[in-house]
């Protein structure tokens, strides 16, 4: 074979061993959202970079009550991720967010019984 | 979610327009950052008021164009200093030719649907002396489409955009082995003619 056959092949095997890699992956991601919205498998809310302001911005929950809950400071370092604040204080990272999840969950539960007459 | 992407969505909540531009502009120039990420979650956290929408999306566009011409400058500055005995060859004639005929619909396509490969084709594009006019409107039109269309997804994604970063980079990479094996099978079944 010379060697722009062997190239050509070359291309050929690495295009189709990305094309099966990537497929793969595609396919695992698609089932994964399937089984998410199916209430399969539950997903944490909350993201080790998101920041205090953040989440209280986006789930409603006062930045006090979360200092409160994880133990802070009560003010300060509001450019902290949440994932740094549970490194710093030496706390759990699954107990730590499970506390703020709570509090979510007190926040939403709170908002529907306001809405309901 | 890899270390570095959890440190640059934090510094996107703090530093928003100013973050997004200093690692679009720099992705751009060949650093390996999670652009398309940070652009579908620049476009959710827009959408949740956390982030201007029109600044993010202006200043978006002008880093991801001031990149890639800073990279398409570089290649014009090692184009010069490439050895003669590469650029001399037939091969190399015959690339910069095509590149001339057909580079602008690479350059622009390599933006929003084959972004892992827009570096090299800047670098390619500089040093093969593509003309810069040419190189401008396909980069300017190109990065438009691309903010708008990654940041616009962000942002009526907002709840998933994270699902969708995963999928586009899985497809993006899916299209790339396409184009890779399209040419093998291509070059395959030119030479197969050539040999008949």
């Amino acid at each position: 074979m010379n060697r722009v056959r062997w190239t050509s092949v070359l291309a050929l095997i690495a295009g189709l061993s990305l094309v099966i890699f990537f497929a793969f992956k595609t396919w695992h991601q698609w089932t994964l959202a399937q089984r998410i919205n199916s209430g399969e498998v539950q997903v944490e809310t909350l993201r080790g970079w998101m920041t205090l302001p953040y989440i209280e911005k986006t789930y409603g929950v006062r930045q006090s009550e979360i200092r409160t809950a994880l133990g802070l400071p009560e003010s300060g370092f509001e450019e902290r991720s949440l994932k740094d604040w549970l490194e710093i204080t030496n706390q759990d990272p699954v107990l730590g967010r499970r506390k703020v999840e709570a509090l979510i969950l007190q926040a939403n539960s709170a908002k529907s019984k306001r809405s309901t007459p | 979610m890899s270390e570095l992407n959890d440190l640059l969505l934090t510094g996107l909540l703090n530093h928003g327009s100013l973050l997004l531009g200093l690692v679009l502009f720099f992705a751009a120039l060949g650093v390996p950052l999670p652009a398309t990420m940070l652009l579908l979650a620049a476009g959710a956290f827009a959408q949740q008021g956390v982030l201007p929408w029109l600044s993010a999306g202006l200043i978006g566009i002008a880093a991801a164009i001031l990149g890639d011409f800073a990279s398409y400058a570089l290649g014009r500055l090692a184009g010069p200093r490439l050895p003669q005995r590469l650029t001399s060859t037939a091969a190399w004639q015959r690339a910069a030719d095509s590149f001339s005929r057909s580079g602008f619909w690479a350059i622009f396509l390599s933006r929003f649907i084959f972004t892992p490969i827009a570096f090299p084709i800047n670098l390619l594009a500089g040093s093969t002396g593509f003309a810069w006019i040419r190189f401008a409107m396909a980069v300017i039109v190109g990065e438009v489409i691309w903010v708008i269309l990654f940041g616009g997804l962000g942002a009526v994604f907002a709840d998933s955009w994270e699902f969708l970063s995963a999928i586009a980079s899985d497809v993006t990479g899916l299209l790339i082995g396409f184009l890779i094996a399209g040419y093998g099978l291509w070059r395959l079944w030119k030479s197969h003619h050539k040999a008949q």
